[in-house]
């Protein structure tokens, strides 16, 4: 079930009332079968994984938090691992490796063959199973208590606004949520959720969906076309997917709120830094922090005289985690070695604030050296993301769709205007303390461009293929 | 909540309906400047469509693609009304809803159904495109289905109706402007009876270039199969539906065609007598003009007409259906 579809606002708006008038078993029961029918309607099937990882990980943790015997607390600790990973591996990971291994063996000259393994990956799977891995770690870490509630529990594996693009929460913060009775929410808050719903359709439709065609067909004829069609193509998908994920997150969020739910955020203006390693703290913050906590600490951080090696490690993982294809791993190994580069240069930390004048060429570089790494992200082959720097670097400039500039261009400026609001107020949401006339303006100007692109094919969240 | 949030909340609410009233009235004064959405998959499916609408029952209608499309005045073949229905690079699969859809609703007593061997070729890739983009087309949905919510706002929110041509801004600064190119938002070169003017001002002009494309795509096709079965199938509706149906095989410059054609001649021959035999089959007139064959002064380029060719065919097309209706 998409978010930008009708069955999405019945299914929200039926929960949302009868949430309001139910204890807190029966509101729990509520969202949790709201949420498999929420998952089930993709393929009903694959709600067996998400029983089991619900299952294992509850009685894992349990089990954990009612032994002292270390080597039994890691033992249970290694079923949880082995499951998630498990099943994030068979299902995700397998074809890849397989694939990877039968070239590899055909390079040195040995010719393998291995059946084709046409495993369908389930939605969202790289999402709850770090979700459910955290909250185990958590426990066999004694930095929450283990739950006694499956219910909630099951709640907060499958909770449905979160449960296919994250956020990716914590279960010392999520957990506690379902643990106790909700509240009806206030009107400042219904009218907080409603205004990120709305924002993310906006941003969703009119800027992620309207700018799809043209980065589509930049990259599909990356072998012929001109340096204006390619960049158009790279800076449409660095706007793209900002907009498409950081729409999902509003969503999700202004939904979770309407059930008197708060989610973490997960981006803060990330191409308004000034540094790579700025970026990654505005950046699907969820999935950075998580990596840093459950993967750069334990392998040593930068504590061990190892930071590099950690650090690259830890972002080819964070790579490979977004999708089973070479060009993710060296996406992740791109930002692997700009994080080392720039703890190397030794550059101070980011203030919170706008950028100052000063900081303008620091953020065009960060700019530019994200969006050279969107390329190895957006290209489905290797060979497409040499044909596209390559293209680029040709500074031959060939020809474009005047329309492309326009929408690109209108998306690129909208972008700007709303992050420098944001991030001037330190908001979430858009234009919520602009003077009323400037504001009614800007409402006017997101409502007719969602109106105007609403009508084009409906394109899928980019993060639900991960 | 404070009576100062409130006015806020108004003052906010205010302008955004200003601005969308003000928007609203723009697009409005702005009249024919914008082109009307294409609703039917193609601009000449559009046009059709709506003057079909129009005009009511024809008593003649011609069905084909724009090889027909360039070369026969239908108005010139009836006493009554005759309407030139074809359907520019469209493959028979498309012609046969379509002819269900709008052309029988036309009640025509005649029905022209061309073939030409372009399309005569099974091609998946390009046809099944074709036929989702049609079927799928709102201006189709509401023939078959009626009016949905989308059609009844667009009918009283001109932004909405407008929203498809919104989103090419620098076709609409070219349009408000004069500056720039209007690219698809021209409109399209249809005579009053549907014939396609756009290659009747050319002289004969063969493009080697489109020789490989054609030759491309009959080397990934099949001969005869789905796109034979839909004429067939056409052909036995309107049978059906106690209309005269004459089969036409279109004339082409055969002598450059067929060495495109992956067997030449015999694939000619193939087609052919396909054709004959759905004619057979239902006991309809198969009608050729082979005097028409590989005279570069009648054409644009491989097979379509100009207007000396057209003039010529429109008149030898007329006097074989006088004819047939003498026999008979």
């Amino acid at each position: 079930m998409q978010f930008n579809s009708w069955s999405y606002v019945a299914l929200l708006v039926v929960v949302v009332v009868v949430h309001r008038f139910v204890g807190r078993r029966a509101q729990n029961v509520l969202v949790l079968v709201a949420s498999y029918v929420f998952y089930g309607v993709w393929d009903w099937r694959f709600l067996t994984l998400l029983w089991l990882s619900t299952v294992v990980d509850y009685t894992v943790g349990r089990r954990i938090e009612a032994t002292e015997d270390p080597r039994r607390r890691l033992l249970l600790l290694r079923v949880s691992l082995v499951t998630n990973l498990g099943i994030l591996g068979t299902f995700k990971y397998l074809g890849f490796f397989v694939d990877s291994f039968v070239d590899l063996a055909d390079r040195v000259g040995f010719a393998v063959s291995a059946p084709t393994l046409a495993i369908v990956l389930p939605v969202g799977i790289s999402f709850y199973t770090f979700q459910t891995l955290a909250y185990t770690i958590d426990v066999y870490r004694r930095e929450i208590p283990a739950t006694r509630d499956p219910l909630a529990f099951a709640v907060y594996v499958a909770f449905f606004p979160q449960l296919v693009a994250g956020p990716i929460e914590r279960a010392g913060r999520l957990l506690p949520q379902f643990e106790r009775r909700r509240e009806p929410p206030s009107r400042d808050q219904v009218w907080s959720g409603i205004h990120l719903i709305a924002q993310g359709l906006v941003k969703k439709v009119a800027i992620a969906d309207a700018v799809a065609p043209f980065v589509n067909d930049a990259f599909e004829r990356s072998a012929d076309a001109g340096m204006a069609a390619l960049t158009l193509g790279v800076v449409g998908f660095g706007l793209q997917i900002y907009a498409d994920f950081s729409a999902y997150t509003d969503i999700a969020r202004g939904s979770a709120r309407l059930l008197g739910i708060e989610l973490v955020r997960n981006f803060e203006q990330p191409y308004l830094s000034t540094s790579i390693t700025d970026f990654w703290r505005r950046w699907h913050m969820s999935l950075s922090t998580w990596l840093r906590d459950y993967l750069y600490i334990p392998l040593g951080g930068n504590r061990t005289g190892h930071t590099t090696r950690n650090l690259l490690l830890t972002m080819l993982l964070g790579g490979l985690w977004h999708g089973a294809a070479w060009t993710f791993v060296i996406w992740g190994g791109l930002h692997g070695l700009y994080l080392v580069v720039h703890r190397r240069m030794g550059r101070g930390e980011a203030h919170p604030g706008l950028p100052r004048v000063t900081e303008l060429p620091a953020l065009v570089v960060t700019w530019l050296a994200v969006h050279l790494a969107w390329v190895l992200f957006r290209a489905v082959s290797l060979d497409q993301a040499w044909q596209v720097i390559g293209g680029i670097g040709s500074w031959q400039v060939g020809w474009f769709d005047p329309t492309a500039l326009w929408v690109v261009g209108i998306a690129f400026l909208a972008t700007v205007a709303m992050d420098v609001d944001l991030r001037r107020r330190n908001a979430q949401r858009v234009f919520t303390t602009t003077a009323p006339v400037a504001r009614g303006l800007a409402y006017a100007a997101g409502l007719i461009a969602f109106v105007v692109f609403s009508g084009a094919e409906p394109v899928p969240f980019i993060y639900f293929q991960f | 909540m404070h009576h100062s949030t409130m006015r806020r909340a108004f003052t906010v609410l205010g302008v955004v309906i200003a601005v969308l009233a003000v928007a609203d009235l723009g697009l409005r004064a702005m009249g024919d400047r914008i082109p009307d959405p294409v609703e039917w998959g193609s601009p000449y499916t559009q046009e059709r469509a709506e003057a079909l609408e129009t005009i009511g029952n024809v008593d003649l209608a011609v069905l084909g693609s724009s090889v027909a499309g360039a070369s026969i005045q239908a108005d010139e073949l009836t006493d009554g009304v005759g309407y030139n229905a074809a359907l520019p690079g469209m493959a028979p699969r498309v012609w046969l809803p379509w002819f269900r859809d709008v052309v029988a609703d036309a009640d025509p007593e005649t029905l022209v159904v061309t073939t030409d061997i372009r399309f005569f070729f099974d091609y998946d890739a390009r046809a099944s495109g074709e036929l989702t983009s049609y079927l799928e087309s709102p201006g189709r949905q509401r023939e078959v289905a009626g009016p949905n919510l989308s059609d009844r706002v667009a009918e009283v929110w001109e932004l909405y109706r407008l929203r498809s041509r919104l989103r090419e801004p620098d076709r609409l600064l070219a349009a408000l402007t004069g500056i720039g190119d209007l690219g698809d938002w021209r409109p399209v070169r249809v005579s009053e009876d549907g014939r396609h003017l756009g290659f009747a001002g050319a002289t004969y002009d063969p493009q080697p270039g489109w020789l490989d494309t054609l030759a491309a795509e009959w080397r990934a096709g099949r001969l005869g199969g789905d796109e034979a079965a839909a004429i067939r199938t056409i052909v036995a509706e309107a049978v059906e539906r106690d209309i005269d149906v004459v089969l036409v095989l279109t004339p082409a410059m055969w002598s450059e065609l067929d060495d495109a054609l992956p067997n030449g001649e015999a694939d000619i021959a193939t087609y052919e007598a396909t054709v004959r035999a759905i004619g057979a089959e239902f006991d309809v007139p198969v009608l050729e003009f082979p005097q028409f064959d590989d005279r570069p002064a009648y054409y644009a380029d491989y097979y379509h007409m100009n207007e000396l060719g057209s003039d010529r065919f429109t008149a030898a097309l007329d006097a074989a259906l006088e004819r047939m209706q003498r026999s008979t």
